[in-house]
């Protein structure tokens, strides 16, 4: 599903986007980590209560803000949610979001050094809920 | 890059509370940048305790909400944890700046910085400099009444009102301690022996701590004016290289024209914010927004921000733009559909309006165009790529 040569966190995509500025970068990282937490417990909800548009529409959301971090990954699974959330496809949207929980804990893992890492990603909606 | 928010100094004389890690990372990093008698502390139930503790000097607050930040904050005062002197800053989103803004009006927080998201990592380090400086001084201004405050809710705007009156009490109960130190009764016959021990700590203590201070303000005070200077009108550029030029030769004439050009330059490239083109960025995910918001402020643009097409609306109602930068898929009203309405609002008359989107949507773009697009922006581009389509429609 996830293409070769995209990679889990592109930095150059920020860089060309808001210049040299590490720490803006580093805010910028933290909040998508946070907004992609909060958007993806809501796609969890909406696609247990079957609301597919919803689905849809809230990988829209997120793509945008995966895109402009350079979650290249996690911005085409978020793309191919949306078509399949589109066609009401339940079985390949829930691939999907397994598969973006799993890109964006890897998105994580690129952000968050060892040292400072407490998982932010959530664990309590994750595979079981779907 | 790394940031490790706990940095364990054993007495620290700057303290940051927070409830959430992810949270103060960048901030966190840029003050153990600048302070080594630094920590952070995640708040606990011992929290009161290491305070007592450590008493540090300037104490930043960051926890989640505002609210929460005033509810700590009262509350080590109430149960003396915090029975000192000190520096309190409020660390807050930005979306919360006018709850803040009125915090520290009413004397409850010394100051306020807007930390998430980061923007200006140098007035961080500034405010827990002058922090520093001044956390054993106070100093009081009264110069705005509630009703030029912004409206918060009863709950909160009562919450300020009594963590204010908290604070000063807490203030007034130290003013006192020092009066009463001051002037003790004349009556009492061992007063000569307290009023000579009195003078000597004031005279080899006291007295010595208050020049030093006086100096310290009087070095941030000429620091500060420096930087604005700096900043505004690039005096100290001009500066430096006048006493380059006096440390070397007598120059040619080609050197002083080309020092001349340079602080032209760096005079004309701060416009007054009147002359500023306005901008308004209309997108619904906050970040990329924010993200946008950041390049175009870079490159002195007056901008604006709204989350939907309704807001926008509002703002376009009140304000004159110069162009409006906007989403297509919007909660409330997408972007055709707030295209539409402002040639309405405007008469027709022609605000130019930029298309942000995907490039799937290439229908949608067509039918958004008929409304008078005059450019798009494939999201998520790169900072040249957006400043090119602004200019090219700018100018």
């Amino acid at each position: 599903m996830i293409e070769p040569n995209l990679k889990v966190l592109n930095k150059d995509i920020m860089l060309d986007l808001i210049g040299d500025d590490p720490v803006m970068i580093r805010q910028f990282e933290i909040d998508f980590l946070k907004q992609a937490k909060e958007s993806l417990q809501k796609i969890i909800l909406m696609y247990n209560q079957d609301s597919f548009t919803a689905v849809k529409e809230e990988a829209h959301f997120l793509k945008t803000s995966a895109a402009a971090v350079g979650a290249e990954q996690t911005s085409h699974l978020l793309k191919a949610l949306e078509v399949s959330g589109d066609v009401g496809d339940k079985q390949k949207c829930k691939h999907l979001i397994l598969e973006i929980k799993s890109s964006l804990k890897q998105v994580h893992g690129a952000i968050i050094d060892d040292s400072s890492s407490n998982s932010s990603m959530p664990s309590s909606q994750g595979d079981n809920a779907l | 890059m790394t940031a490790h928010p706990t940095p364990a100094c054993r007495h620290p004389k700057v303290i940051m509370l927070y409830d959430n890690e992810d949270d103060i990372l960048g901030a966190a990093s840029i003050i153990a940048e600048q302070v080594d008698e630094y920590r952070t502390l995640l708040v606990d139930k011992t929290i009161g305790s290491q305070i007592k503790e450590y008493r540090p000097s300037v104490i930043l607050l960051a926890l989640s909400s505002v609210q929460k930040s005033i509810e700590l904050y009262t509350e080590i005062i109430t149960d003396q944890s915090l029975d000192y002197p000190h520096h309190s800053i409020l660390l807050c989103k930005n979306r919360e700046s006018g709850a803040a803004f009125r915090c520290c009006i009413k004397g409850l927080f010394d100051n306020y910085f807007v930390y998430q998201p980061l923007y200006e990592k140098f007035r961080l380090k500034m405010i827990v400099h002058n922090g520093l400086l001044i956390s054993q001084s106070t100093s009081q201004y009264i110069g705005f009444q509630d009703e030029q405050l912004e409206s918060l809710g009863e709950d909160l705007e009562h919450l300020i009102d009594e963590g204010g009156a908290c604070k000063h009490s807490l203030l007034n109960s130290i003013a006192d301690c020092k009066k009463s130190l001051a002037t003790p009764s004349t009556k009492d016959p061992e007063n000569s022996v307290s009023e000579q021990l009195l003078q000597k700590i004031n005279e080899t203590h006291i007295e010595p701590l208050l020049a030093e201070l006086e100096g310290n303000i009087k070095t941030g005070l000429d620091n500060m004016i420096n930087q604005l200077l700096v900043k505004q009108v690039g005096i100290k550029e001009l500066e430096a290289r006048v006493a380059q030029m006096n440390k070397t030769a007598i120059p040619d004439q080609q050197s002083i024209l080309e020092a001349l050009s340079n602080t032209a330059n760096t005079l004309t490239n701060e416009k007054p914010a009147k002359d500023r083109v306005k901008i308004l960025v209309v997108e619904d995910n906050q970040l990329y927004r924010d993200m946008l918001v950041n390049i175009l402020k870079k490159e002195s643009f007056d901008v604006d921000e709204a989350a939907d097409g309704l807001s926008a609306l509002k703002k376009i109602k009140s304000k004159q733009y110069a162009l409006v930068l906007m989403d297509l898929f919007m909660p409330n009203l997408d972007g055709i559909n707030t295209t539409k309405q402002i040639k309405a609002i405007n008469g027709n008359k022609s605000l130019p309006v930029i298309a942000l989107t995907g490039n799937k949507n290439k229908d949608l773009i067509k039918t958004w165009a008929e409304q008078g697009l005059k450019g798009y922006i494939l999201k998520p581009s790169t900072k040249k790529e957006i400043l090119e389509a602004v200019n090219k429609v700018l100018n």
